[in-house]
C-alpha cells in the first residue's frame, strides 16, 4: 500500500474522528476533581499518587509565573532549564530527609530525583550545562545507551526526552515508567507538568 | 500502555464527558455543578468496573456514552418530578418557542393511539424545521407537504417489530428534532427513489458515499439546527466506537484513537513505545523508514475497516 495515497473518504473519516471528541481545556469546563485524579493514579498507576491541591497549585502557580517569561515555543529548552533548576532547588529541598537518607551517596543530602535530558539539541544541552545544576541532579544522555545507563539509577527519575517528545517518571527501584506524559510545546504547560511529576515522585 | 499512566488522558476524557453531560442533546444546558456530579459518578462507576487500566478508546467511549445516558435520565426524571418540560432547556436555543410535554405526547389511549391534545401543538413546531430541511434537498411545494405528512404520521405509528412508535423512543423533548430530521431524510430518500424510478433511472444508493458524493443526486446528511452528534459526518466517538467496536482489534483502536481521535501522540511518538513496535512485528533496531511504513500501513488498514463499518 502506498502510504501517500489517501482516498477522499479516509480524509473525511479522519476529520470526523478528530471532531468526535473534544477534550480540550476551556474556562467553563471544571478540572477533574483531585480526589478522582488521586484515585486514578492510585488504581492505575500502582503506587503513583497525586500531590495535594495546595502543594500542586502552589508549585504550578510559581512555575507558571516563571514560564510566562518565555512566550514562544522556540524557548522551550530555556524554559526546561528553569524548570530543572526549580525542581532541583524547590522540590528536592522539600523532600523529607528520611527519604533521601536511604539513598546512596553518603555525604550530604543527595537529591532523590534524577533529571535526565535526552534528545535535546546542542544549544539546549549547552544551556543546561550552563545552568549550574549539579551533576547529582541532572544528567544528559546523548545516546540511547547513555539513557539506558542513566535509567539504571535507583533514584526516582524524570526523563525529558526530546526525541520521543515524552516526559517519563520513574519511581525509585523501578525500570518501567509509572508516569508518562507528552512533552508539551507550551512552556507553561511544560513547567506545570514537570512540577506535578516531580511532586508525585517526591511523595 | 506498558504500565505507564497518563493522567492527561483521563483529564481529557473528563472534559469530553463533562461537555456531553452538560449538553447531552442540542438545546439542553445543565448547570456545571450538576453536570460535574454526573460525570464524577460515571467515573466512579467506571473505575469500579475497570479494576485494571482499560484501553483508552474503550474507557473514552464508556465515559462519554454513560455520561450522556446519565444526564438524559437525570433531566427526564427532574422534568417529570417538577412538571416542567422546559427545565434545563437552553434559553439560547431559538429553534422553536418552548418544549411540549413529552409524557403527554407519549401517552396512549385505550386503543393504543396517541390522542393527546399536545399533538396539536407539535405540528406547527416541526413543520417549519422540516420544510426548511426539505427545501435544502430540493423538495418543495406539494411534494414537501406529502413527505412531511407521511413522516408526521409515522411518528405515532406502532412498528410491527416491537409495537412501539418512534415518539416513544426518546426521553427528552429536544430529541424530537434530530429524530424527526432523520425520519424526514429517509422519507426524502424514498421520495427521490420513487422519482428516480419514474424517470427510469435506477438508483440503489447502497452507501453513504453514494448518497452524499454523487453530484447528480447529492443527498446531504447534515442536520444543521438539530443534534450535532447525530448526523453521519458528526458522530461522537462513543457512537463510532459502539457501532464498530468489533470491526477493529484493540491494537487498531489504540492507533486510531491516539493518532486521529485524541491526537495525543504523533506517529514518531508511537514508534518509541516498545509494545507498539512489538505489535507491529518490529524492533527498535529497524530503520525509521521501515517503522513508519509499517505503522502507516497498519493505521490505513484500520481506517479502511472503520470507514467500511460506518458506511454499512
Amino acid at each position: 500500500m502506498n502510504p501517500e495515497k489517501k482516498t477522499p473518504d479516509l480524509d473525511q473519516l479522519k476529520q470526523m474522528l478528530a471532531k468526535s471528541y473534544d477534550g480540550t481545556e476551556a474556562q467553563d469546563v471544571p478540572p477533574m476533581p483531585d480526589g478522582l485524579r488521586d484515585r486514578i493514579a492510585d488504581q492505575y498507576g500502582r503506587s503513583a499518587t497525586t500531590p495535594s491541591p495546595s502543594v500542586e497549585s502552589q508549585k504550578v502557580s510559581f512555575f507558571s509565573a516563571v514560564a510566562q517569561l518565555f512566550a514562544t515555543p522556540s524557548l522551550r529548552a530555556v524554559a526546561a532549564v528553569f524548570v530543572l533548576l526549580l525542581v532541583a532547588t524547590v522540590v528536592l529541598k522539600n523532600i523529607p530527609s528520611s527519604t533521601t537518607g536511604t539513598l546512596r551517596g553518603g555525604g550530604g543530602n543527595p537529591p532523590s530525583i534524577l533529571c535526565i535530558l535526552h534528545g535535546l539539541d546542542r544549544a539546549e544541552q549547552d544551556a543546561v550545562a550552563k545552568s549550574g545544576l549539579g551533576q547529582e541532579s541532572l544528567q544528559t544522555a546523548t545516546t540511547s545507551a547513555d539513557l539506558e545507563a542513566a535509567l539504571k539509577s535507583d533514584r526516582a527519575r524524570i526523563v525529558i526526552n526530546g526525541e520521543s517528545n515524552l516526559i517519563l517518571g520513574y519511581f525509585p527501584g523501578t525500570d518501567i515508567p509509572t508516569i508518562e506524559e507528552p512533552l508539551p510545546t507550551d512552556p507553561a504547560a511544560l513547567t506545570a507538568k514537570i512540577a506535578r511529576i516531580a511532586a508525585q515522585l517526591a511523595k | 500502555m506498558a504500565g505507564a499512566i497518563s493522567l492527561e488522558f483521563y483529564e481529557r476524557t473528563w472534559r469530553a464527558a463533562f461537555r456531553r453531560a452538560r449538553s447531552p442533546v442540542e438545546g439542553i444546558l445543565l448547570p456545571n455543578a450538576e453536570a460535574q456530579a454526573i460525570v464524577e459518578d460515571v467515573f466512579d462507576r467506571l473505575l469500579t468496573r475497570f479494576q485494571q487500566m482499560p484501553a483508552e478508546a474503550e474507557f473514552t467511549s464508556e465515559a462519554i456514552e454513560t455520561s450522556i445516558d446519565a444526564s438524559r435520565h437525570h433531566i427526564a426524571s427532574q422534568r417529570l418530578a417538577q412538571g416542567d418540560p422546559n427545565l434545563y432547556h437552553n434559553p439560547e436555543d431559538r429553534r422553536y418557542p418552548a418544549n411540549l410535554k413529552l409524557d403527554q405526547l407519549q401517552k396512549r389511549d385505550a386503543e393504543d393511539a396517541f390522542s393527546s391534545r399536545e399533538w396539536n401543538s407539535l405540528d406547527p413546531l416541526l413543520r417549519p424545521l422540516c420544510f426548511h430541511l426539505l427545501q435544502r434537498k430540493g423538495i418543495t411545494g406539494a411534494d414537501a407537504e406529502d413527505v412531511y405528512n407521511e413522516t408526521f404520521a409515522e411518528l405515532a405509528r406502532l412498528r410491527p417489530s416491537d409495537q412501539r412508535a418512534p415518539i416513544e423512543s426518546i426521553s427528552l423533548f429536544e430529541e424530537i428534532v434530530p429524530l424527526f430530521s432523520k425520519m424526514i431524510q429517509f422519507r426524502a430518500i424514498d421520495w427521490m427513489r420513487r422519482r428516480g424510478a419514474q424517470k427510469n433511472q435506477p438508483n440503489t444508493q447502497s452507501s453513504l458515499e453514494e448518497l452524499t458524493e454523487r453530484e447528480d443526486h447529492a443527498m446531504q446528511f447534515e442536520e444543521t439546527g438539530s443534534n450535532p452528534h447525530s448526523s453521519a459526518d458528526e458522530l461522537s466517538f462513543d457512537q463510532i466506537y459502539r457501532q464498530c467496536e468489533d470491526a477493529l482489534t484493540t491494537f487498531e483502536w489504540e492507533l486510531v484513537f491516539t493518532i486521529h481521535v485524541s491526537q495525543s501522540a504523533t506517529m514518531g511518538d508511537l514508534l518509541e513505545k516498545d509494545h507498539i513496535l512489538s505489535e507491529l512485528g518490529l524492533n527498535s533496531r529497524d530503520s525509521t523508514s521501515k517503522k513508519r511504513r509499517i505503522l502507516n500501513d497498519t493505521l490505513e488498514a484500520a481506517l479502511k475497516k472503520l470507514a467500511h463499518c460506518l458506511q454499512n
